[in-house]
């Protein structure tokens, strides 16, 4: 009887100690979640969703496209409050990223040849910052180094946000903080608002200037 | 005018050229008519290089007005060779090197705003102040003219779009502002008068804002 209780007793322990153990992994462990959706538009998207301690990110393959693409949020109370509010970005795939819309006004402004146009099904601000990972492959080249601006629509001007995205193994990463139109560009977007100004180069041209003008007119004396 | 004081003239234009743009956004960051601000404080440079050279700015406008027909055809032919040889180098960089090259933005994105703004900046405050700096001050210093067409080419070129280099790729767009900067200093160098390539660029600016409607 002893030896019987015994035994029930240390199982019992090592249920609590598994479960405990298990506890621990789950919480350092991802989960993830994978899902097939059909979207309105009849085209079938993977999301696979990978929650860690810090991040949860959905990834999203659209084979239809050809587009690959991820979310990254951070894995904070105020993500999860506003993912629970608002639902703005979930399996279903609210929280939509296309690069194959046509947009006339960014068309205009924006006469770089190799632009990739970003746009999001949802507008507005994002329950939290948000890191995207893109699959450029197909558009840049590996180590290239890309512009990111932002088309403002209110005001119907581009405006610089980033410029020292790498493509690494055919992929860019970049954070947003809302959802609107934004574009990638390998070469700089010489109307957009804020370019990022290379003062050290006009800082150069200037010295050299002054000295050749003051070299120039020693040497025309001197003749 | 002594060497000295050409100098000292040319290089007091160069950075006022330089260096007000490079404040211009600490002064109208906040203001919501930072277009119209950035104008005005440009048209008031222009005016105070106007007044620097104002002698010889008249001279060559008596001298251009005196041969007018025969400036102009000179100052066309010279346009012509512009916009010819710009086109020729941007189907090159697109072409060849895979460089998107796009020098009617501005008149684009100034078209769209305002009409009035695009006639005064285009037309007047952009076109005369880089004709001032670029070649008036430079020629004046340079008397070597090779020297003088090359160089205030590539400086002209780094002015333009110098803020914006950051990679080797965006070097390649230096290269039609530089051949640009090569026809307007020729013209100078060959008339030796400073409304030529006014007129020149002017001819230009009307062929890039008729394409533009």
């Amino acid at each position: 009887m002893k030896k019987e209780f015994s035994i029930t007793l240390i199982s019992l322990l090592l249920i609590v100690i598994a479960g405990l153990i298990t506890h621990i992994i789950n919480t350092d462990k991802e989960i993830g979640i994978n899902n097939k959706k059909m979207l309105s538009n009849n085209t079938l998207i993977n999301i696979s969703k990978t929650i860690s301690k810090e991040e949860i990110i959905y990834e999203v393959v659209d084979k239809s496209k050809n587009l690959t693409y991820s979310w990254t949020f951070l894995n904070n109370e105020d993500f999860n409050k506003s993912l629970k509010d608002n639902m703005e970005i979930d399996l279903d795939l609210r929280l939509q990223l296309m690069t194959d819309i046509k947009d006339k006004n960014i068309e205009n402004l924006v006469s770089n040849n190799d632009k990739l146009i970003i746009s999001f099904n949802h507008h507005g601000e994002l329950p939290t910052k948000a890191k995207i990972k893109l699959d450029v492959k197909n558009k840049y080249k590996n180590g290239e180094k890309l512009y990111l601006y932002y088309y403002n629509e209110e005001l119907d001007r581009i405006e610089y946000i980033q410029n020292d995205i790498i493509v690494n193994n055919g992929k860019v990463e970049f954070e947003i903080t809302h959802c609107s139109n934004y574009l990638l560009t390998a070469s700089i977007v010489q109307d957009a608002v804020n370019n990022p100004k290379n003062i050290n180069i006009i800082i150069i041209v200037m010295i050299v200037v002054i000295i050749v003008l003051i070299g120039a007119t020693l040497f025309q004396n001197k003749k | 005018m002594t060497n000295l004081n050409k100098l000292i003239k040319g290089i007091g234009v160069f950075l006022l050229y330089i260096l007000v743009p490079m404040l211009l956004p600490s002064i109208t960051s906040n203001s919501t008519n930072d277009l119209l601000i950035n104008i005005g404080i440009m048209f008031l440079l222009l005016l105070l290089f106007i007044f620097i050279y104002k002698d010889d700015i008249i001279r060559d406008i008596k001298a251009f007005n005196k041969h007018f027909f025969k400036n102009v055809g000179k100052s066309l032919v010279y346009s012509a060779a512009l916009i010819v040889g710009l086109l020729i180098v941007s189907i090159i960089l697109v072409e060849v090197f895979h460089v998107t090259y796009n020098n009617s933005s501005l008149i684009d994105s100034l078209l769209d705003k305002n009409i009035f703004l695009l006639i005064i900046y285009v037309f007047v405050i952009s076109l005369f102040t880089e004709q001032i700096v670029f070649r008036k001050v430079f020629k004046d210093i340079l008397q070597n003219k090779y020297f003088f067409i090359i160089f205030s080419s590539l400086v002209y070129a780094f002015c333009q779009i110098g803020y914006n280099i950051s990679s080797t790729n965006d070097l390649f767009t230096l290269i039609p502002f530089a051949f640009a900067g090569i026809i307007l200093s020729v013209s100078y160098e060959k008339t030796g008068n400073i409304i030529t390539p006014c007129v020149v660029y002017l001819f230009y600016d009307l062929f890039i804002l008729l394409n533009s409607i």
